[in-house]
């Protein structure tokens, strides 16, 4: 009998949350990892929605894929950067490998598969979707029903996130997170698949908006808000609708449910490219009267020798001579010269002096390719306790709002995984998976050799 | 799309059946029903044919042509992998298999590397598409034009669009600065 295989991706579902006190009230996602094995999924350097996605579903690191995050360097000139979107991605994917061989897929909302690519299956793109005037569907016609299987409306992402209307946002999420997992069960039901997936942002879009409500260790938690439980009851929503596709589900399918990466409290921010103009290393035409989104236009480029962009991390630029059109770094001190940085933004500290304990990474070290053009350094300010914001003319290097809004949490580096049903002898706690060791076992599931090309091994 | 057959010939039959099944998993990728008619299995299922040699070969490309004609006639892609000579099987096979596309790969530089000669001039059904397996494209690069080839020859669906419009780029770049991504 051939064998299926159903993955439940759930953004930035996190370890503490579901294999904390909260899993008595999860029946579902207790019973699958009472069925097979599960344990913390170890995340890709930097632990971000893109690449991690496509680091699992193609076991090759973001150096490999030369995908480093959602903007990416073109050339080493200051402004040719761009979005990366799925014709960037060169790897195979696993359903490309299971397509080679003759099985059907069901991929829906895999971040970063926009625009759609053709399969032996059926392809819903991700939250990176334009919107639906395009193709965003493969086989095109599929995008007419999805309304209807969703009940309603197939939403592909929260809109307006960035505010204080809380109960809206929370209202969005959960019609978001509904609607796709009711499209989910009915091309489940309609469609002849061998393996399928989803991926739905609900968890990460809530951990962001609601963190500060719900962990008395954020420093803006006030005991018995409003919001106190809504992550709680979201994560049991969540088992709930788990259940739902479960009920979908003949007994002998295998499930896997997998997050990319996980969450925890967000401190602040450090104002990265304030923190470089006070050291000399960042010099601006004209500095801004106010808070402003720092652009390659408003740097002397003959006076400045790193810049940086926010985000969850900061990504790091050295200005090279011979490399960059304005260098300034030159080529026989940039080891020393990277060397020191290092060092410096490891004794970043808080506002109060306090050491913040940041992570430095060279992709150099950390992947084995560096393909396309990588960032000089992938920094986890205060090992992701704080997030990077890349605003200049704040005249101040710490800060508690988010430069683009109020956001609660910073992504962790380790997820959550559970495979109900791979067996026996492997089953009980997995302490932790890889995430490159997610493909290779799919494919050798399906009785598919692990492709030279893969990093991972078969769990 | 509809059915169609691609015959590949070349110096090296077993380099012609590697690259054949290669193009195989290609379009397989794509989601197209394909399937590779090796010689080997057709002998091997339905007969290896006169005492002959050559004419055991000519027997064999017949049976192979036959299935492939049943196949690209029900929508499917049938490649085969067999030589066509002499000139009069050929000839038969051009004439009885619709949606033919015939490539010779060459093993020398009469051929640009990873590139199949630009259809349009002349009939398809009799003409012989050229493809270099020589040079730094290799086998890789025979498949990759093999494929453009049948993209440009309507026989292969594209594989979609080419990313973000410049104002898509702009709306993605916006949602994901609100979503606090970059």
């Amino acid at each position: 009998m051939s064998k299926r295989l159903c993955i439940i991706g759930l953004d930035c579902l996190t370890p503490q949350f579901l294999f904390g006190p909260w899993l008595a009230e999860m029946p579902h996602l207790r019973g699958l990892m009472d069925g097979g094995i599960h344990g913390n999924l170890v995340s890709t350097i930097p632990p971000i929605t893109v690449p991690a996605w496509m680091a699992m579903m193609t076991s090759q690191d973001p150096g490999m894929l030369g995908i480093y995050g959602f903007r990416n360097r073109a050339s080493h000139g200051y402004e040719d950067t761009f979005t990366v979107n799925a014709t960037h991605v060169k790897a195979k994917t696993v359903w490309n490998h299971l397509s080679r061989n003759r099985l059907r897929s069901i991929v829906m909302g895999v971040p970063l598969t926009y625009p759609p690519r053709p399969l032996r299956g059926v392809m819903v793109c991700d939250f990176l979707t334009p919107g639906k005037d395009v193709v965003w569907t493969s086989p095109p016609e599929l995008a007419s029903r999805l309304d209807d299987w969703a009940g309603g409306e197939y939403i592909i992402d929260v809109r307006d996130f960035r505010n204080e209307r809380k109960r809206e946002t929370l209202d969005q999420i959960y019609r978001m997170t509904n609607a796709r997992f009711q499209a989910f069960r009915r091309l489940l039901s309609l469609e002849d698949w061998d393996f399928a997936m989803m991926v739905e942002m609900g968890p990460d879009r809530l951990h962001h908006a609601f963190w500060r409500y719900a962990d008395p260790a954020h420093r803006l938690y006030r005991p018995g808000n409003e919001f106190e439980d809504v992550i709680h009851r979201y994560y049991v929503h969540l088992d709930g609708q788990v259940g739902r596709v479960l009920q979908e589900l003949p007994k002998d399918v295998s499930v896997i449910v997998v997050s990319d990466h996980g969450a925890q409290a967000m401190h602040g921010a450090v104002c990265i490219n304030e923190w470089l103009i006070a050291r000399g290393l960042l010099t601006l035409k004209r500095y801004p009267e106010g808070p402003t989104r720092l652009k390659a236009d408003m740097i002397d480029w003959s006076r400045t020798r790193v810049w940086s962009e926010g985000g969850y991390y900061a990504r790091i630029f050295l200005n090279v001579e011979g490399r960059e059109p304005d260098g300034r770094i030159p080529a026989g001190e940039l080891a020393a010269f990277k060397r020191d940085l290092k060092s410096e933004l490891e004794n970043l500290t808080d506002e109060a002096g306090r050491n913040i304990g940041t992570r430095v990474f060279l992709p150099e070290e950390v992947y084995r390719a560096s393909n396309g053009t990588p960032p000089d350094m992938i920094v986890y300010l205060g090992n992701l306790d704080w997030r990077s914001a890349g605003m200049v003319g704040g005249r101040q290097i710490h800060v508690f709002e988010n430069d683009t809004g109020p956001d609660d949490a910073n992504h962790s580096q380790e997820g959550i995984f559970i495979w109900q049903g791979r067996g026996k002898p492997a089953a009980g706690a997995a302490d932790r998976v890889s995430i490159y060791d997610v493909a290779p076992s799919i494919l050798d599931y399906f009785g598919i050799a692990t492709p030279g090309e893969m990093i991972g091994k078969v769990l | 799309m509809r059915g169609f057959t691609l015959w590949l010939t070349g110096p090296s039959p077993a380099l012609a059946a590697s690259v054949a099944r290669r193009v195989e998993e290609a379009l397989l990728e794509r989601g197209m029903a394909v399937e590779f008619v090796g010689g080997d299995e057709v002998r091997e299922r339905l007969g290896a044919g006169p005492g002959d040699p050559a004419e055991a070969r000519a027997a064999c490309a017949r049976r192979v042509g036959f299935v492939c004609r049943l196949l690209s006639r029900n929508g499917v892609a049938a490649i085969a992998a067999e030589p066509l000579a002499p000139a009069p099987l050929r000839d038969e096979l051009r004439a009885a298999i619709e949606r033919l596309v015939e490539v010779e790969l060459r093993g020398s530089a009469e051929a640009t590397a990873g590139t199949a000669d630009a259809p349009g001039s002349g009939p398809e059904s009799e003409r012989t598409h050229v493809v270099s397996v020589a040079g730094e494209g290799g086998e890789d690069g025979a498949v990759r034009a093999i494929v453009s080839l049948l993209e440009a020859l309507g026989h292969v669906p594209g594989i979609g669009g080419g990313g973000y419009l410049a104002e898509e780029e702009e709306a993605i770049k916006a949602r994901l600065r609100d979503l606090g991504y970059i």
